[in-house]
């Protein structure tokens, strides 16, 4: 079944459409909200919570690629969950390390307010600007929350050099981010 | 609070971006290929060494012998001068026509008196004082009572 009839089904009010995406993307929202809470009954629950939230936005929404849609929803619900879980303990955990790199190029807990929709454009003017391999790893680690070890694997390249283009992506997009006003 | 705000724009992220990071994996065939490829550059690594090493030796080698070479040939000829130059002596002395005995070819030391003394130790006297030495040396022995004894029953015998 393709993406466009899933949606169709959403639009039509069909519950079907819930068992479709579940078959088709059920692994893959289960691997995003594993990556984020490192838990399978924690990342279970997550991706229910993500066919709701697809119930309830599709319509009004209709989603360009249900897989990334429905990603990036399994992908915020679980960050939510991930922070109610850890409100009192922080630190040391992988997620954390994740936080920590993308308060690199990002403004982190107590800095100005900024333009959400600015630096989504510009991060994605970034993407656009970068070669394949660079892409694939930036978004493998800041979207999907792979480990270094895992895009490793992936690539091919070495976990010391997916961890140099890291660095290096990270420091080429916060110079992007300063010029374009959203600056750390 | 940031983060959470931080999360949501990344994961703003065109999908076109996400579905080629999804479809993206490097085939095994290419690892394996890399994986040959890297092996191979260190046998090559490992064998040039070898053969820099099996260099280092030969030269080494060639080294020490053009050096054992040089000390025998200086050695050798040190020698052949040595020999050269007594020899070409005596061959000067009997071209001048004094071939007597006080020049003595080689090995011996001419003497004053017209003999080769060909020992080289100093001259002894042997026979004279000696055996007078030797038995007053030895004369609290038993070997001399026994002489001193036998020289008594020798003269009585006479």
């Amino acid at each position: 079944m393709t993406d466009e009839e899933i949606v169709e089904m959403y639009f039509s009010r069909n519950q079907t459409a819930l068992n479709a995406t579940a078959e088709k993307y059920g692994g893959f929202l289960r691997a995003v909200s594993f990556n984020i809470l490192h838990s399978a009954s924690d990342a279970e629950e997550c991706v229910s919570d993500t066919y709701l939230a697809c119930w309830s936005t599709v319509p009004p929404t209709r989603p360009r690629s249900l897989k990334a849609y429905a990603g990036t929803l399994c992908r915020n619900i679980s960050f939510d969950r991930y922070k109610r879980l850890h409100a009192q303990k922080r630190g040391g955990g992988r997620t954390e390390t994740l936080l920590s790199e993308i308060g690199d190029f990002l403004p982190v807990d107590g800095a100005a307010d900024y333009d959400e929709d600015g630096a989504a454009e510009c991060i994605n003017a970034f993407l656009a600007s970068l070669k394949k391999a660079e892409r694939v790893v930036f978004v493998r680690r800041y979207w999907f929350s792979d480990d270094v070890k895992e895009i490793a694997a992936r690539t091919g390249f070495s976990e010391s050099k997916v961890k140099s283009m890291l660095f290096r992506l990270r420091k080429r997009l916060k110079e992007n981010l300063v010029r374009e006003g959203i600056g750390v | 609070m940031n983060d959470k705000k931080n999360f949501s724009v990344l994961g703003r992220i065109d999908p076109e971006y996400i579905e080629e990071a999804e479809a993206y994996s490097v085939p095994s065939k290419k690892k394996n290929e890399g994986d040959r490829v890297e092996t191979k550059r260190r046998s090559a690594r490992r064998s040039r060494n070898i053969k820099r090493a099996a260099g280092l030796a030969a030269a080494a080698v060639v080294f020490c012998g053009v050096c054992v070479a040089v000390q025998l040939s200086g050695a050798f000829s040190a020698r052949k001068e040595a020999f050269g130059g007594e020899s070409d002596n005596a061959y000067a002395s009997e071209a001048a026509g004094t071939g007597d005995a006080d020049s003595a070819p080689s090995g011996g030391r001419p003497s004053g008196d017209g003999t080769a003394d060909i020992g080289g130790g100093p001259d002894t006297e042997l026979g004279e004082g000696g055996g007078e030495g030797a038995g007053d040396d030895c004369s609290d022995s038993a070997d001399s009572s026994e002489s001193a004894s036998s020289s008594e029953s020798s003269g009585s015998a006479d």
